[in-house]
């Protein structure tokens, strides 16, 4: 019999059997009874909103990414890497506020922060972290708690909702693009991974022909129908890259010479294509500084200071060919890291610092609400190994984005972030630079998330041309909605029935068919009685 | 399509694809008519304890028992008085200060000194991995550097890069605890895990918390039991403090390393998993002050998860790498068991291993995806290519392409390995540079600049004449093209392609009708066997051990 104590083993199939569990028993029936995608595809919004997520691989050094340069103890913990002579706060210009700071080295984003398109979320972390790299890589991939072990990857689970029948059928563009030439478990979903690696979208090349004979009933036929359906996904995608590239690889910016730089003109080049592609992902490799972190010099072409340079430099060129091309409503970027660093530097000349906990993480875009999120990192209240507190659990980050930019309500979000485990509902409003006063991090095109008083049914998009979703906010009991579209006339011109319920609150309206021209919607439940304007233009 | 074996064995039947799965065990594997001793065995001995099988190993293994070739590939003379003669040029990088540092003089001549020296190990190394006869022995260097991680773009020094590849070569199947000790000293690792910057005063947990998480007993045992907390680590921290080494030492000593006692703290007794508090040290310091060391202590405290851990890392990258079976819990903790009773002494496991039924068990024929490496090499290898010297640079230059940079692993975990080695970009990658450009273009071009010559890496050329060479030896050459390449199925792949894909590849070879063949010429014969090869190296299959 064995013992599973402290890491318990939560299969791959998570999502699928979590999202029964979380709700009502009606509702588990019908999706013991169904495929996934029949039941989950109403739920979805249809958007064209853009995720970049960006991986600072080796856990980036929080306190000399947003320094506090007033607070002693940051002088006391941080002697030889921190800025603390005068002359060395004299280079701290890019002030969030009074007393703190951002590394010299990021000026390159002081624009865009200066624009409001820069959250900043102080104090991020894994509840109890284990200091490894990989455990903590492992958490903030599969956003599980930190004792279970979870196979899949939140954003794999995500795109599973959206794509159930991915691999075996294939959407027109890729589900999600990873940049870098080895895959991310963020990406695993319950049957394969949920991405493609692209070097390069102008030379992404078929893979050759694949048989469909059976494969033989071994483990080595579960390899070869691994290989086999690399293979297809390869084919089919390279022919819908060479329809739009190399004619699309087009840029209005010049980007820094670095491969980073490179990889985020490479996905503007796969937004601006109009890939329905929904999150793309990059990193950057170099923060695990023991040893030569190099805080406060770049001139080496390594360490910490110069990477934040690589960094900022890279994501400002980006968000300017967005904003030069059109794009920059419908793309978020993020950051995370496995962990911060160690408040205490190590000892008198290694000048590095050791693995640590809560770090402070990056959420930019046109839509962003730019604001200094959470307080004032505490460097008298360390944990026993002196490393930060959190403010805010990892998955907090994650709930919001998946509710703000991808409007996904709240029991799906709770089932998606809460792997093999429930979990209280994540807040995903945040406190303003440590205040009383609340906000979202994204300006949300979702009533559910905004303020009290917003409106309790939505229309979007509006003006539609192909199809549109409405949207009924919660709290709702399980329920059947009845909508009718009429004409100016007052004519019926279409009908809808659609069950709701909680996590289950949108409804696709297909409007290909109807004349361009205004309608009126008229939606009733068991407790909603109203009228929408809708405006068709194809 | 009757398939015939070429490589029939003297003593065994044509193989058929038999896929009935035995509950198979660690007891010696015994052929018989179902599972006979052929070349699809052979294959599956090369394909996993090394870079593929040619036809002439094929030939050769059949003349021997399983048992034999295992003992032959195991042979301790390789890791003793047969190895290797190091790359061209070894004594100039030993002795000359350019290539041995000291550190704080890096300078220009000191760059490209190392540069032309890493670029004679990765070339040279990839030639070792050519060799038939110590296929296990670099196939074991490969795991191991995967197991002790160090990455060449830190540790710098060449010298010490090959001192820490020349100790796993002779320790392929030495002794594990052994390994430790002397690694946990070893200048390239003290450098790659920062022990030359842990000192009482400034505690650097780096080495300590990888020497347990990846290289010992992981963070949990078999049970999901911790192993340790932050505390253990931080002790066992202290216990390793103050080793360093030598940059400038007069030849033929190879930089050795020392201990710095100033560094160290001998008046904290501290305690680690719990025992008993001491001034726990390492005993090659040969310090009275210590009063115990500290290799020693792990290894007794947490014996039973070390020899899980390592068995179970051993399985899987022999055995399977995918989902287990929970039955594969047992044999796992039959090789743990077997490597405490050795006392730490790894060839009982691996020949334990190698040896057993459940090793040839036709359900993990083609379960392994190939590395870049174990991809690139098993092409060069069964296409029988020339590769000179200076011409294995090109396969540093593609693996890095390909997701595995030769000697610099992802991070201190390893090449995560399995079906992260393929993706679209590395899959298609692979076919381009490989399979098109050998077959098709007729040659792998040289990449990157040779240090010696100032010019690309050799090209590696793929004429006519090699190509009607290599196919000539399938003894239906002349006449048949469908047996003629069911013969190079046989060779090629760990699990056959299945017949409807073979004859799509001679349709689409441009041999029109397959009775033509017998009558072309060889000149004719050329276009569709570059055709066909192209079709071969292409094949999903190719992409499986």
């Amino acid at each position: 019999m064995k013992r599973r104590s402290f890491l318990k083993t939560v299969p791959l199939g998570v999502a699928a059997t979590a999202v029964p569990f979380m709700l009502g028993t009606k509702r588990a029936e019908a999706l013991m009874h169904s495929p996934l995608l029949d039941s989950m595809s109403n739920t979805t919004r249809q958007d064209d909103h853009v995720l970049v997520i960006i991986f600072l691989e080796g856990g980036n050094d929080g306190l000399n990414t947003v320094i506090p340069f007033e607070d002693p103890l940051y002088d006391e913990h941080r002697k030889h890497l921190g800025f603390t002579t005068v002359q060395e706060k004299a280079r701290l210009t890019f002030k969030l506020r009074g007393d703190l700071s951002m590394n010299p080295f990021t000026s390159a984003l002081e624009p865009l922060w200066q624009e409001g398109k820069m959250a900043i979320v102080q104090n991020v972390g894994i509840e109890n972290p284990d200091l490894s790299h990989f455990r903590g890589l492992d958490i903030w991939n599969s956003a599980s708690d930190p004792d279970l072990l979870v196979p899949t990857g939140w954003a794999g689970r995500y795109l599973e909702t959206l794509y159930p029948n991915y691999p075996a059928i294939l959407p027109e563009d890729p589900v999600a693009i990873n940049m870098g030439a080895l895959g991310s478990q963020i990406f695993r979903g319950s049957n394969s991974m949920m991405d493609i690696q692209v070097h390069d979208p102008r030379t992404f090349s078929a893979a050759g022909n694949t048989s469909i004979e059976p494969v033989p009933q071994t483990q080595g036929g579960t390899e070869l129908a691994y290989v086999r359906s690399l293979v297809n996904i390869a084919n089919v995608y390279s022919a819908r890259f060479h329809s739009l590239f190399p004619e699309k690889a087009v840029s209005n910016v010049t980007y820094p010479d670095t491969p980073f730089a490179q990889d985020l003109q490479r996905i503007a080049w796969c937004v601006n294509a109009g890939l329905k592609t929904k999150i793309y992902f990059a990193s950057l490799q170099g923060f695990d500084t023991h040893f030569c972190q190099l805080s406060k010099d770049d001139s080496s072409g390594a360490g910490h200071a110069f990477l934040l340079r690589t960094f900022s430099e890279a994501v400002y060129a980006f968000q300017r060919d967005l904003e030069a091309l059109g794009n920059a409503d419908r793309v978020v970027t993020m950051t995370y890291s496995e962990f911060g660093r160690r408040v205490g530097e190590i000892g008198d000349y290694s000048s590095g610092t050791d693995h640590g906990a809560a770090a402070p993480h990056f959420i930019i875009g046109a839509k962003v609400n730019g604001e200094l999120y959470g307080r004032h990192p505490d460097l008298g209240n360390l944990d026993k190994n002196g490393d930060l507190v959190n403010e805010f659990e990892f998955r907090r980050l994650y709930a919001a984005v998946l509710a703000d930019w991808f409007g996904v309500g709240e029991t799906l979000r709770q089932s998606l972030l809460t792997p093999g485990r429930p979990h209280d509902p994540f807040d995903i409003s945040f406190p303003i630079n440590g205040s009383a006063k609340n906000s979202h991090l994204i300006r949300s095109l979702y009533p559910e998330n905004e303020n009290a008083g917003a409106p309790r049914l939505m229309l979007y998009p509006n003006p539609a041309a192909i199809q549109t979703t409405l949207y009924l906010a919660p709290p709702m009991t399980s329920s059947v909605v009845d909508i009718a579209i009429f004409d100016v006339r007052g004519r019926q011109v279409a009908t809808q029935q659609a069950p709701i319920s909680q996590g289950n609150e949108w409804v696709t309206l297909d409007v290909q068919n109807l004349p361009n021209g205004s309608y009126f919607l008229r939606i009733r439940s068991e407790t909603i009685s109203q009228s929408l304007k809708l405006i068709v233009s194809h | 399509m009757d398939r015939r074996s070429f490589l029939r064995s003297i003593v065994g039947a044509p193989h058929k694809a038999n896929y009935s799965l035995n509950s198979s065990s660690l007891d010696e594997w015994v052929s018989d008519a179902n599972n006979p001793w052929d070349s699809g065995t052979v294959n599956h001995i090369y394909n996993r304890l090394g870079f593929g099988a040619t036809v002439s190993d094929i030939r050769s293994a059949l003349e021997l028992t399983p048992s034999q070739l295992i003992d032959q590939l195991m042979d301790d003379r390789l890791v003793t008085d047969a190895m290797p003669q190091p790359p061209p040029g070894y004594e100039k990088w030993m002795y000359t200060p350019a290539y041995r540092g000291p550190d704080y003089m890096i300078g220009h001549a000191e760059d490209v000194a190392q540069h032309d020296a890493k670029h004679d190990l990765h070339m040279w190394w990839t030639l070792q991995m050519m060799q038939s006869d110590v296929q296990l022995r670099e196939r074991l260097v490969m795991f191991w550097h995967n197991h002790f991680v160090v990455e060449e773009v830190k540790i710098y020094y060449f010298v010490h890069e090959w001192r820490y590849f020349d100790y796993l070569r002779r320790n392929a199947w030495g002794n594990f605890k052994q390994m430790v000790k002397d690694i946990t000293t070893m200048p390239a690792m003290l450098k790659y895990l920062d022990g030359i910057w842990n000192e009482e005063d400034m505690i650097n947990e780096n080495y300590a918390r990888e020497l347990m998480e990846l290289f010992t007993m992981g963070i949990t045992d078999r049970y999901g039991n911790t192993n340790y907390v932050q505390d253990d680590v931080r002790n066992l921290a202290h216990s390793l403090v103050g080793w360093r080494f030598w940059f400038e030492a007069p030849p033929p000593d190879v930089l050795p390393h020392y201990f710095a006692d100033y560094y160290f703290d001998f008046n904290t007794k501290r305690s680690i998993w719990g025992s008993e508090p001491k001034v726990y040290g390492l005993a090659q310091a040969n310090d009275p002050r210590i009063e115990a060391d500290v290799i020693d202590l792990l290894f007794e405290r947490r014996a039973a998860a070390i020899a899980w851990h390592i068995a179970k890392k051993i399985y899987r990258n022999f055995i399977y790498m995918g989902d287990l079976p929970d039955s594969s819990d047992e044999i796992i903790q039959e090789l743990a068991d077997t490597l405490i009773a050795s006392n730490w002494e790894l060839k009982p496991v691996f020949l334990k291993l190698f040896k057993s039924a459940h090793f040839f068990d036709r359900t993990h024929r083609g379960a392994a995806i190939k590395s870049p490496f174990e991809f690139m090499v098993s092409l060069a290898r069964k296409m029988e290519l020339p590769v000179s010297l200076y011409a294995a640079g090109n396969f540093w230059y593609y693996g890095q392409d390909i997701g595995q940079f030769l000697c610099n692993p992802t991070n201190v975990k390893g090449w995560e390995g399995y079906r992260t080695w393929l993706n679209t970009a590395t899959l298609t990658k692979r076919i381009e540079a490989f399979a098109y450009g050998l077959a098709i273009n007729g040659v792998i071009q040289g990449q990157w600049c040779n240090p010696h010559t100032g010019y690309n890496f050799d090209w590696i050329p793929y004429g006519d004449d090699l190509v009607l060479g290599w196919a000539k030896q399938f003894p239906s050459f002349s006449s048949d093209v469908v047996a003629m390449l069911d013969e190079m199925n046989e060779l090629m792949f760990a699990i056959p392609i299945d017949e409807n894909s073979l004859e799509q590849i001679v349709a689409s070879s441009g041999v029109v009708h397959s009775y033509e063949w017998p009558a072309m010429t060889d000149a004719q014969r050329i276009l569709p066997l570059r055709r066909m090869i192209f079709g071969l190296l292409s094949a999903p299959e190719f992409q499986l051990a």
